[in-house]
């Protein structure tokens, strides 16, 4: 069964004060995943929260995408005695979490991670906690520097794919319910919603566009696909990138993954599912030492191609969300969207 | 499917432990236990398809399988001592336990090759997979050309089924061919790479040619192969990489536009020259 059943898009409204009193309730009846500040850094990220004053409203998007709680960062997937494959235990994921304030860009990685973890072969992990969840996403009503979602077709405001979107109209937030996930949770606190409000999304989108530094997907798909990109841009990326992987850790795509075994004394045997990075060198080295994917340019351009080339012909989206984060953390200064821009113009007849 | 939850391995008991050289054995397996994806039945896996293997602590390692689906009741992995998983087999003992999941993988496309003539170039424990062919055509002998079994092993220590190679070379229009890399004491056979034996085959450029070893020594048969007027199309090989899952998840063997666990790990070399890789 598909993660979300889509239903014909039903709008409502939410005066302010009223989302804040819903909250409120949701995060004593249910457990509440909401932007909040951590007990020790400034940074606002996707935390428990178990009243609506915790929860930080004037956010632009959180440091760590959402996916963590789907695809965790460190993540059992059995235990077991390390004497007998008969002993393996697995814990399924049963609890309800219900999101608050997840933006567009992070709603469509989510969209695309369902796609990824249902095709042929299922992943039950991940597939068991996206079934308990929902997600109350809220659309961007400014550009924030770093992202570029108009250009990978995921935002500021989303057309269908979400739960329940939330859209900024002054006191209000016009509602669209868009899943029968989302429909239950609006069902069940129907008081506190009012009548459908118009706002005009098309024209946030025209805004949002015309203030961005954009690109051509089609185009930058087409330099890719055809191979036609200048390699010294593979040799730039390369001189600059250190391998930290970051952006590849707090991508809302990124999805690969290594195993460990964890056998401890005190007999808690765990096999582990940890994230992994196509950017660190020990990636593809196989037993024996032997390394197929061996200069960095290779590893590179292998990312690019994966989201922006073979993710679209696999499963018809972008696999850049245009979130930005990838821009914010690199250490060595290598900017994706530039990068991206790059290969949009190279190759152009002059 | 041998197990019925992705990441789940089933237990498996050993059965027997063949140790073919210093450093590589063949275990033979069992399930545990009767269930429901019992491998008894021929369809259970194909020539070319393999496993991810686990030894609980350790971790897992996609190893292929190397018996013929027409063997029935058990199942046979040639393993050699390389890495951490591979490392804790090789003090496994008859009666314990291993853990697999699969069978993952496409296979040789078997089918493809009736009727016609069939050769399989082999470097080291390369030969393991196409045993799994090999052992399949033979059973049914009747159904292709003439065939050729090409094998190449760095010292004559490290040839593994040396019984079963002139076994092999005993059955009607087969031919088997031996090279070890430099010559040695008490070694009356052929010394050189395994690319010297491809003349043996060169009346046979019509039929398919299954290649399977170090990348190195793929990198030159296929040269060689491709010289002596062999298509791109005709020349069937597999892809090693490091892998974690096994069914197209951890990302660790993307390339291109393919994932080698699901869309592999046998490809034409047509189909290797799509995707840009080197070998």
């Amino acid at each position: 069964m598909p993660v979300i059943s889509k239903i014909q898009i039903k709008n409502a409204s939410i005066t302010k004060t009223n989302l804040f009193k819903l909250l409120d309730l949701i995060s004593q009846e249910k457990f509440l995943i909401a932007p909040a500040e951590g007990p020790d850094l400034e940074d606002i990220n996707f935390l428990p929260v178990t009243g609506a004053e915790q929860i930080c409203f004037d956010y632009e998007n959180t440091l760590v995408p959402p996916k963590e709680y789907f695809f965790g960062q460190s993540e059992c997937m059995f235990s077991f005695s390390p004497r007998s494959n008969e002993s393996i235990t697995v814990t399924d994921q049963s609890e309800e979490l219900v999101f608050f304030g997840v933006r567009p860009c992070d709603v469509k990685a989510i969209e695309l991670l369902d796609k990824f973890y249902e095709r042929s072969f299922v992943d039950d992990y991940y597939l068991s906690k996206r079934a308990c969840s929902v997600i109350i996403s809220v659309a961007c009503s400014q550009l924030n520097e770093e992202c570029f979602c108009t250009s990978v077709g995921s935002g500021p405001v989303l057309t269908e794919g979400f739960d329940i979107q939330l859209i900024d109209a002054g006191n209000d937030f016009a509602v669209q319910v868009g899943s029968e996930k989302g429909l239950q949770l609006y069902e069940q606190y129907q008081d506190f919603f009012g009548a459908p409000i118009d706002v005009d999304a098309e024209k946030e989108f025209e805004k949002a566009k015309a203030s961005e530094p954009g690109f051509d997907l089609q185009r930058v798909y087409d330099r890719l696909k055809s191979n036609k990109v200048d390699d010294r841009l593979w040799a730039d990326i390369a001189r600059r990138c250190q391998s930290c992987g970051l952006c590849l850790l707090l991508c809302p795509t990124c999805s690969c993954y290594t195993v460990i075994d964890r056998v401890t004394p005190n007999g808690r045997n765990l096999r582990m599912r940890e994230w992994d990075c196509c950017y660190f060198e020990g990636f593809t080295r196989m037993a024996g030492g032997q390394n197929p994917v061996k200069p960095k340019e290779e590893m590179i351009k292998r990312k690019y191609y994966h989201k922006l080339v073979q993710q679209i012909d696999e499963f018809g989206m972008s696999g850049c969300t245009g979130c930005g984060r990838c821009n914010t953390v690199c250490v060595g200064n290598v900017n994706w969207l530039e990068n991206i821009r790059k290969i949009e113009g190279s190759g152009r007849d002059v | 499917m041998f197990n019925s939850r992705t990441y789940i391995p089933r237990a498996t008991i050993i059965q027997d432990i063949e140790d073919l050289t210093y450093d590589t054995r063949l275990f033979r397996l069992k399930f545990k236990g009767l269930g429901d994806c019992d491998n008894s039945s021929e369809s259970d896996y194909e020539p070319g398809q393999f496993v991810q293997v686990s030894v609980l602590g350790m971790g897992e390692a996609p190893i292929s399988i190397c018996s013929s689906p027409k063997d029935k009741g058990f199942f046979e992995l040639c393993v050699r001592n390389t890495g951490g998983v591979t490392g804790a087999m090789q003090k496994l003992e008859k009666g314990d336990e291993i853990g697999v999941r699969g069978p993952y993988g496409n296979n040789f496309a078997i089918e493809k090759a009736t009727g016609r003539d069939c050769a399989f170039i082999a470097g080291g424990i390369g030969l393991a997979p196409l045993r799994s062919v090999i052992k399949y055509v033979t059973a049914k002998r009747a159904d292709y050309g003439k065939l050729a079994i090409l094998y190449g092993a760095r010292t004559k220590e490290d040839i593994v089924f040396a019984d079963e190679l002139s076994q092999w070379a005993q059955i009607e229009s087969v031919e088997v061919h031996l090279t070890i890399d430099e010559p040695q004491e008490a070694w009356t056979g052929r010394t050189g790479v395994v690319t010297t034996l491809i003349g043996e085959i060169s009346d046979m450029s019509e039929g398919k040619c299954f290649v399977c070893g170090p990348p190195i020594m793929i990198h030159f048969t296929i040269k060689e192969l491709l010289d002596a007027g062999w298509t791109e199309e005709n020349i069937i090989m597999t892809l090693e990489r490091h892998m974690k899952c096994g069914v197209g998840k951890c990302g660790h063997c993307y390339i291109g536009d393919k994932y080698v666990c699901t869309d592999g790990p046998v490809f034409t070399y047509s189909q290797i020259n799509a995707l840009e890789v080197e070998v």
